[in-house]
């Protein structure tokens, strides 16, 4: 959908809606990719900062949180490159007074964690967020070909993984 | 396994995980947001002021080099004022005697002490003396990754007598980092010795030996020796913190030990069912407070108040009183689980007001994750909306339904509130 006019001022209520509809499920995409649930928060918080910015042009796009997401990601690639076992971390680091989360959640996130960065991106805008693969090229800066190569192996690691762990 | 079997189990387990980790997530809101850009806009045009000074200064000074001018650029003349980025200069304390060097706490070499926390904890925060350069140390690598201590200098150092000796101590925010989401921080007390090295006292915050608190920065206080600071229970990864309590602290001659303050924290509800919400400590997000991030309330009788960080941490004194008020409260279940809406009066430091009908959560996602009860996601707000007074919230005329009744310029109307609509984790706003 496409509005007929950019609003006029930035802080509309479209800008309240999008913040309120997408802030929860950005930040679990970007806490599964990256292990870190603060730090997610706030890069999140940090593109919905940068789309109130440019707002009057933002909002004329079709999809808003297209943009967001994407700047969201790279904020997350750029920042976490070296983040690769944080999930695993925290699995290994529970502590007795932290407040853990439940056993198939670390589980995943452990799973998660053992993924190359990209096989995860992939993995976790897939099934995450419900993108197709063309839109998952989008935001990783791939061909879509490269994507699909990626999910699947991606999945069928994480598949092994879980299956290792229940046994 | 089958691809197909593959693919279900992989969707099971991501549909789980998101439903868990939905929980943990607390945004801070579109008022943030606002006040976070109008902060970068105005330190963007700062640095565009400091950018035009300095291309004008430069002919100034290549013009005085090519006259000769022995005098330079008149005086008024740009590029002639003070740096404008000038380091900032150590104020020693008060009462420090005359000739003692000032400890240069960035590059200091300090104890840090074991920490009490639990066995990883601990495990992971070595204790030992470390060189600090530039406020932070690495002193260990865990699983390829740095473990660090980090100086907290977004908060002032407190620097008041503890030892009941000449001189004042100091207290420091100390951090230990590793990767993920594991950042637990201490309040450690530090002696300035006069030749300008420092000795450790302790931790201030010394509960049972296994535990570490979370604490509130900008809530340290010193009073004759005694330091008072809020917690918020034990350190945890994962969620925010729900509750508050002011504890104190002094310092006994070899350790701190607690002077005043409960010992314990109550238990915090795990459901909605029966709660009374005008006797609960609780986290209220997003209340008007231009950046700030989210308020916890210990409410008595329905009524509390917070005294709230800022969330631009470069300016420490933004610190303003929120007072809070529960007016209404209303359960709506059991269809889908139990749900609330709650109708809460803000008060800034200004006198301003502002109602708010809040979503009620109580944040408890499994053994051990005592989250608390939190407010957040305002369904309906005075000042948005046209919403110009909120008169009251009531039982709707369905399941899950509440009844908000609101005054806009057209006069006064009722709007229902649905939760779970077509599925959604959210309250709807039922079209009249």
């Amino acid at each position: 959908m496409v509005r007929a006019a950019p609003p006029t001022e930035v802080g509309t209520g479209d800008f309240e809606e999008l913040y309120a509809a997408h802030f929860h499920n950005l930040t679990v995409q970007l806490y599964a990719y990256a292990g870190d649930m603060g730090q997610a928060q706030e890069l999140v918080q940090e593109a919905f900062c940068r789309a109130y910015s440019r707002w009057k042009q933002i909002s004329t796009y079709d999809d808003p949180v297209a943009w967001v997401r994407k700047v969201a990601w790279n904020l997350a690639t750029s920042r976490w490159r070296r983040a690769r076992t944080a999930a695993n971390f925290l699995r290994k680091h529970r502590e007795q007074h932290v407040s853990a989360p439940s056993p198939d959640r670390v589980a995943l996130a452990a799973a998660l964690a053992t993924l190359p960065e990209k096989q995860r991106g992939a993995v976790v805008l897939h099934y995450l967020a419900d993108m197709p693969i063309t839109e998952i090229a989008t935001v990783l800066g791939a061909a879509e070909g490269t994507v699909k190569s990626w999910l699947h192996r991606g999945r069928t690691a994480l598949a092994a993984q879980l299956s290792e762990q229940e046994n | 396994m089958s691809d197909f079997e593959q693919e279900t189990k992989l969707h099971g387990a991501f549909a789980a995980f998101r439903a868990e980790s939905m929980h943990d997530v607390s945004p801070a809101g579109t008022d943030a947001v606002r006040s976070t850009v109008r902060h970068q806009r105005k330190v963007r045009n700062i640095a565009l002021g400091v950018l035009a000074l300095t291309v004008m200064a430069v002919p100034v000074a290549a013009y005085a080099t090519l006259q000769g001018d022995p005098h330079g650029p008149p005086p008024g003349v740009p590029g002639t004022t003070a740096p404008v980025t000038a380091e900032p200069t150590p104020v020693p304390s008060p009462s420090a005697s005359l000739d003692q060097k000032a400890p240069d706490l960035p590059n200091a070499r300090i104890a840090v002490p074991g920490w009490p926390g639990g066995e990883n904890i601990t495990k992971f925060c070595a204790a030992g003396t470390y060189t600090f350069a530039n406020g932070k140390v690495v002193f260990g690598q865990h699983e390829g990754y740095e473990s660090t201590y980090s100086q907290d200098t977004e908060y002032p150092l407190v620097r008041a007598d503890l030892d009941g000796q000449p001189g004042d101590e100091i207290l420091m925010h100390l951090t230990c980092s590793g990767p993920g989401s594991f950042h637990p921080q201490q309040l450690l007390a530090l002696k300035p010795l006069p030749d300008g090295t420092v000795r450790t006292l302790g931790w201030v915050i010394a509960p049972k030996p296994g535990e570490i608190y979370a604490y509130r920065e900008v809530s340290v206080k010193v009073a004759d020796r005694v330091v008072s600071v809020e917690v918020m229970g034990a350190y945890r990864t994962n969620g925010w913190y729900t509750r508050k309590q002011t504890r104190s602290y002094r310092y006994e001659g070899t350790a701190f030990k607690q002077v005043a303050g409960p010992t314990s924290f109550p238990v915090v509800p795990s459901t909605l069912r029966g709660l009374d919400l005008r006797q609960q400590p609780v986290q209220v997000t997003d209340f008007g407070c231009t950046g700030c991030r989210l308020a916890i309330v210990n409410f008595v009788d329905g009524r509390g108040s917070d005294t709230v960080q800022t969330a631009f941490m470069t300016d420490p004194t933004r610190v303003a009183v929120y007072e809070f008020t529960i007016e209404g409260f209303v359960i709506a279940g059991p269809q889908g689980g139990e749900h609330a809406l709650a109708l809460v009066t803000s008060r800034a430091p200004d006198g301003a007001t502002q109602k708010r009908v809040y979503d009620v959560r109580v944040g408890t996602t499994g053994p051990g994750d005592e989250f608390g009860v939190i407010l957040e996601n305002p369904v309906a707000a005075t000042g948005k909306g046209g919403v110009t007074d909120i008169v009251g919230i009531k039982a709707g005329p369905r399941e899950s339904t509440v009844e908000v009744t609101v005054r806009t310029a057209a006069g006064q109307e009722a709007r229902i509130y649905q939760w779970g609509v077509t599925g959604s984790q959210s309250w709807s706003h039922e079209p009249s």
